[in-house]
């Protein structure tokens, strides 16, 4: 075989190897090479922090009214999850192993996947009671979970009695029996000691595009009363929302709350509330009065709190409508009104079964945190490696596209077919065999992939001289260090008993 | 210069002949005259006590240490200044003290490292299993999981892969039971009846002087006796100790 022939051969297979090689576009009938997008929506999230609990996580108790989780990955790998009783991720998804290692998984859950699985189909829908459900779908291109409920309330029931028969029909279980009892999900009276809502909504949701891949999530909750009524949310709606598409992201979103009541006392939010992200608005400052009290009960706010991160092709957003922080040793000894006079006996006074109500939890300490409306979305892509073919790739006649796009660019005759990943628009021309067409001013000079910091010179940059003189140099010195050292120790001089000087080859001796 | 007190060579030129050789770290002399003739095909022991100076004279003739002084002849042929890698491929291959296998390869891995040599992979896998059927059984195994005898089995047939002419083998014994010492000793005898001359170099004598055909005794980085296997043997209490037995 001649040696053109194979280095021909040689070019060719090292590029079909190099094109199979190659990440192409993802599925789901995106462009985009490669992405990622997370949703999640917790209308009310409850951590506490007891280490004594036998969970190894850090907090021990991380809970969520409302939970909805929406992920998707290139492929795509899909997973959307819907709770409206989610007991955090270690308990959540690890409850098998924390009962034992069985196949068991926490009931109160509707998963769907892409792909699907018997577990989680692609739409799945329970109804924890009347009004009261969990949503799940998952295809290529959409994700979503969805949890609607008139929400919580507090008769003197306790929980899984509550959830009653609606739990009987988890797994896909289904009874023509009306569920009982069909309004607010009713929880012990602990539990509602912690958090009572009204009208909860909460979704998540990613969506492929054909170039971009957007995430969206929203937490709503008509009212929330917290410890037994001593913090009451006249009503808020967060959303968050990601768009990436693989060049930059756009992360955004907004935080808006009715009122706020700390004990009666109202903390100063108009009619219109309080709306952040996107205005300028300026936060209004906690009444002294208020917080004064509240640090007397080991009650900590920060409201309103918002984290934008965008970087390139990278984006998230988290909102966080409240953060309620509570200290439970001076809130303990608050409500056993111990030496307690003056405002903080009447604020007490005001709440007649509050201790009787948070007083177990209060049990548990050392600190509860809420979060009261907390939305994450994070968004990210990378754009698919599009070719452009060869340089002035001559396969052949054909008509110049005038460089219409990467996929195509290269694909016409001569050195007008230089479209390429982000080939312009440009006009046409004609060519043909191996004379390039001009090609009109189209495809602009493809902008290549390199990494950051790639500065190689170019190919053939560097004079040939100056190569063939640092070699010759390089030959030299070390010929001469060799030189030196053997004189230097001596071994150099010729042998005394007059044998030639030299590296025998003792398997051919 | 001392006289030279080594068998006499017989019609070939010895294998290896070192005159007044002389090595040093810094300042302090290690080898101070040694005078040594290997002939072709033999096998050759290297006995002496701790800090005699013998790994020091297989480094120096092994590349790895320059000598400061002295001539050295490998084959009929004066060498000076040749590189371990010159010398390798003119057939001198040594095994270090403490093996030197790859511990995080695999037996096979460690071995496929010899075909540096310009040895076919193929033909040093099937020579090393047949004189070592042990590796065989361990080649998907980690280096560093070998017991140690199995090591210098590996570190033997590494070195036996560049097909050497001389092999020169530093405390073959050193942290193996006496069984295994044995086994081993076997199998260099039966390398040297392939025809491929030996330096061996060992604290413990019984065992190389088994298979050896000449001895050399080394104290303070000279050779104070060469001679046939038993008679080196007979004297060497007194050449160890100074004649407390």
């Amino acid at each position: 075989m001649k040696r053109q022939t194979k280095r021909t051969i040689g070019v060719v297979g090292s590029a079909v190897v190099v094109t199979l090689m190659w990440p192409g576009p993802a599925s789901g009938d995106t462009s985009l090479g490669g992405y990622s997008g997370v949703a999640q929506a917790q209308p009310i999230r409850v951590q506490i922090y007891e280490p004594t609990i036998p969970i190894p996580s850090t907090p021990q108790i991380d809970g969520s009214i409302g939970y909805t989780k929406s992920t998707t990955d290139t492929g795509p790998v899909s997973r959307a999850t819907a709770s409206y009783l989610w007991p955090g991720d270690v308990i959540g998804d690890g409850f098998g192993q924390l009962v034992g290692g069985t196949a068991a998984k926490y009931p109160v859950q509707a998963n769907s996947r892409t792909p699907a699985t018997a577990d989680s189909p692609a739409t799945n829908t329970i109804q924890l009671t009347d009004g009261n459900g969990m949503t799940t779908s998952s295809s290529d291109t959409s994700t979503k979970a969805t949890v609607t409920g008139l929400g919580i309330a507090g008769p003197s029931t306790n929980l899984l009695g509550g959830l009653g028969k609606g739990l009987g029909q988890l797994g896909g279980t289904t009874t023509n029996a009306k569920p009982t009892p069909d309004l607010p999900v009713p929880v012990s009276k602990t539990l509602a000691g912690l958090a009572t809502v009204q009208n909860v909504k909460s979704e998540s949701e990613v969506v492929l595009g054909k170039n971009s891949v957007t995430t969206t999530a929203h937490a709503h909750i008509s009212e929330t009363k917290l410890l037994g009524g001593l913090i009451t949310l006249g009503g808020f709606d967060v959303t968050s929302k990601s768009v990436s598409d693989g060049k930059k992201a756009v992360s955004s979103g907004a935080a808006t709350i009715g009122s706020i009541k700390v004990a009666g006392i109202n903390l100063g939010l108009d009619d219109k509330g309080l709306q952040i992200a996107g205005t300028t608005v300026k936060l209004p400052g906690i009444p002294a009065a208020a917080t004064s009290l509240l640090e007397k009960l080991g009650i900590s706010i920060e409201y309103l709190k918002t984290k934008r991160v965008v970087s390139g092709a990278d984006g998230s957003f988290t909102a966080k409508g409240l953060i309620l922080s509570i200290d439970t040793q001076p809130l303990k000894t608050a409500l056993n009104l111990g030496g307690i006079v003056g405002p903080l006996a009447d604020l007490i006074g005001k709440i007649p079964k509050l201790g009787s109500q948070v007083g177990p939890l209060l049990g548990l300490g050392p600190r509860i945190v809420f979060e009261i409306g907390d939305v994450m979305t994070s968004a990210t892509a990378a754009p698919a490696y599009t070719g452009g073919g060869l340089p002035g790739g001559n396969t052949g006649g054909g008509t110049n596209t005038g460089g219409t796009g990467g996929a195509t660019g290269g694909t016409g005759a001569g050195t007008g077919g230089t479209g390429g990943a982000t080939g312009g628009t440009g006009g046409t021309g004609t060519g043909t065999g191996n004379t390039p067409a001009t090609g009109g001013a189209g495809g602009t000079t493809p902008t290549a992939i390199q990494p950051a910091g790639f500065n190689l010179p170019a190919l053939g940059a560097i004079p040939r001289l100056m190569i063939l003189g640092g070699l010759l140099f390089a030959v030299a010195l070390g010929w001469v260090l060799r030189t030196a050292g053997g004189i230097l120790l001596g071994n150099s001089r010729n042998c005394a008993y007059g044998l030639t000087t030299g590296v025998p080859d003792l398997r051919k001796a | 210069m001392t006289e030279y007190q080594g068998p006499a060579p017989i019609g070939t030129p010895p294998i290896l002949e070192l005159i007044d050789l002389h090595a040093a770290y810094g300042r302090i002399e290690v080898l101070r005259g040694v005078d040594l003739l290997v002939p072709r095909g033999a096998v050759m022991a290297l006995l002496g006590a701790n800090g005699a100076g013998k790994t020091t004279l297989l480094r120096v003739l092994s590349g790895l240490m320059p000598s400061t002084s002295g001539d050295v002849h490998l084959s009929g042929v004066h060498i000076s200044n040749a590189t371990p890698d010159q010398l390798t491929r003119a057939g001198l291959t040594m095994v270090p003290e403490g093996r030197g296998v790859f511990p995080n390869l695999t037996v096979e891995e460690n071995l496929w490292l010899s075909s540096y040599s310009g040895q076919p992979v193929e033909k040093i896998l099937t020579n090393a299993y047949a004189r070592f059927p042990r590796l065989k059984e361990r080649r998907r195994q980690l280096a560093g999981s070998l017991s140690g005898g199995e090591q210098q089995m590996l570190s033997l047939a590494r070195a036996l892969a560049s097909d050497p002419a001389l092999l020169l083998l530093d405390e073959l014994s050193m942290g193996l039971a006496p069984l295994i010492v044995e086994s081993l000793y076997d199998s260099v005898a039966e390398i040297a009846e392939a025809g491929v001359s030996i330096l061996v170099v060992e604290q413990f004598a019984s065992s190389a002087l088994r298979v050896s055909d000449y001895a050399a005794v080394m104290q303070g980085g000279r050779i104070v006796e060469t001679g046939e296997p038993g008679e080196i043997e007979s004297k060497l209490n007194e050449l160890y100790f100074g004649g407390a037995a």
